[in-house]
């Protein structure tokens, strides 16, 4: 998974980490991940978030690259680095996913500062990782609930402990985003932060996980569409999402199930939910998982109705999938998705392509998803 | 008679082999065994802290210093026997668990080496790791703080 790497130290040098004490010799590790896959639904309006997965055969929103590195300065000191690269929208983005030094102050307590992932969800810390967790993709419901932000620039602090035979872990961070291009309807937004924190809380015990997590985020959204044909404007935004999620690995069997709730100064309030049997036989893992999206509308939103149905994703599914892992280092999925917007929202879809006879309903509101992934890790 | 007959299946198998003949109570059954170099202050640890240690939950031993952790290649038995016996996970999931630790900048991914001697080779250069080989191959350069049942 790692090799000790002359192109490592040169990467590290070119993004400024390098420091004197490294060295050829010093451990330098460089690893990485690759997704790519294909999908088809049964339905012309493009369905998920940035996926835009369409009834003609999509072979590049799957795709993402990851490189990441990783170096220790001391005992007590590393730097990391991790690049991803995605395919969405037929453009190949590369983003300094992270990009941060860490100081163990304590066994128990871990500072990091620079460029850090949002730790909001369960599977927050390796959302692009296919190979760290069962589906395809991360349920929709929730994982979309922060438009797809994923990192942030600041601090935060880990401290984990051991409380008899569980772990216990509290990691608050505080930072900023600024011009970061998010995805609303198609439509391309800025974000820029006043203020962003959060925390977020683990307890592991046996075989079951919880987490608990909170942050707001307090802001101002840039040329955001106000409605189909009237323009943009800069309009102030501020979020505030609780999340809450349980996992349980019982034997062969593995259970994991999350909740978050989003409130929005413009868009309400929206909660998502999925819940997740899988089963782990050798190297084949069946899952099934089960997605709730619903969302009450704020009476004081600057936005009109129409945009309001465009952006809640009022919404249900339910999917049917197998991991197989070929290797240990390479896994293939398949994933059989059934998707349904409720009422005048345009649910999970990614357009909102009206029907004929009444501008408030979707022209075909519910899709059947099929993919397939390879995932890599090198 | 209760102790013995809750008694692992290997020290049973070292009582009878050692009845019949002292020499072969090492060869005549392998375990898998945890084991760190033979200067580590630690005597044993339990199942629950191996499982804690080899699944990426605990970085430090009880005596405060930082585990350097050795994993075998993944196409050995050895492996996925060993994670079983652990912690009742199959080596997917186990590769799975590692994935998410390792590309969520949470840990360093462990050394990978061939086989139990190479385990034992790694642990005379690195005084505060720990690995877990075939019993078979023990010798004086390191020394045993798990026997897994």
């Amino acid at each position: 998974m790692h090799k000790k790497s002359m192109v490592a130290l040169a990467c590290i040098s070119a993004f400024g980490l390098a420091s004197p004490s490294i060295s050829a010799n010093d451990s330098v590790n460089i690893s990485g991940f690759l997704t790519t896959g294909v999908s088809i639904t049964d339905n012309e309006t493009p369905y998920l978030h940035q996926r835009d997965f369409t009834d003609e055969i999509n072979f590049h929103s799957d795709s993402v690259l990851g490189i990441q590195l990783d170096s220790t300065v001391d005992d007590k000191t590393r730097v990391s680095a991790q690049l991803i690269a995605n395919f969405t929208s037929d453009n190949f983005d590369t983003n300094a996913e992270w990009l941060f030094v860490e100081r163990r102050v304590t066994p128990e307590l871990r500072l990091r500062a620079g460029r850090l992932r949002l730790p909001v969800y369960a599977a927050s810390r390796y959302v692009y990782v296919g190979s760290a967790y069962p589906w395809v993709r991360p349920p929709e419901e929730v994982y979309s609930l922060l438009a797809g932000i994923t990192r942030f620039s600041g601090l935060d602090a880990i401290w984990q402990t051991q409380l008899g035979d569980s772990t216990f872990s509290i990691h608050p961070y505080a930072g900023s985003i600024k011009g970061e291009e998010i995805v609303f309807s198609s439509q391309v937004v800025e974000l820029n932060t006043d203020s962003l924190f959060g925390v977020r809380a683990e307890l592991s015990f046996e075989n079951i996980t919880v987490q608990a997590s909170t942050i707001r985020i307090d802001g101002t959204i840039d040329n955001f569409p106000i409605g189909p044909g009237l323009g943009t404007v800069s309009i102030e935004s501020n979020s505030e999402l609780v999340s809450l999620a349980l996992q349980i690995e019982q034997g062969k069997f593995d259970f994991r199930t999350e909740w978050a709730n989003r409130d929005n100064s413009q868009l309400g309030e929206s909660w998502g939910w999925y819940g997740t049997l899988a089963y782990h036989h050798n190297q084949f893992t069946p899952y099934v998982t089960l997605g709730l999206r619903d969302s009450k509308r704020n009476p004081q939103s600057q936005l009109s109705a129409e945009t309001v149905n465009r952006i809640t994703r009022d919404s249900e599914s339910a999917a049917l999938g197998l991991r197989w892992d070929l290797g240990p280092k390479i896994a293939l999925k398949s994933e059989l998705h059934y998707g349904k917007a409720k009422g005048p929202s345009q649910g999970l879809f990614s357009e909102y392509i009206p029907d004929p006879e009444d501008p408030n309903r979707l022209a075909d509101n519910d899709v059947l998803l099929a993919s397939f992934t390879v995932n890599v890790l090198f | 008679m209760k102790p013995i007959l809750l008694a692992s299946r290997s020290l049973m198998a070292s009582l009878v082999a050692t009845a019949f003949c002292l020499s072969v109570s090492q060869a005549a059954v392998s375990d898998i065994v945890v084991v760190v170099n033979k200067d580590n202050p630690i005597t044993s640890i339990s199942q629950k802290e191996g499982k804690k240690i080899f699944l990426g939950v605990s970085h430090h031993f009880q005596h405060g210093a930082k585990i350097d952790l050795v994993d075998q290649k993944s196409n050995g038995e050895l492996r996925g026997e060993f994670y079983s016996l652990l912690a009742e996970k199959t080596v997917s999931q186990i590769n799975s668990r590692w994935a998410g630790l390792i590309f969520s900048g949470e840990a360093v991914p462990p050394d990978q080496v061939e086989n139990s001697e190479d385990v034992i080779d790694w642990l005379e250069r690195h005084p505060n790791g720990i690995g877990y080989i075939d019993s078979s191959f023990l010798d004086d350069r390191v020394k045993t703080i798990l026997t897994l049942p």
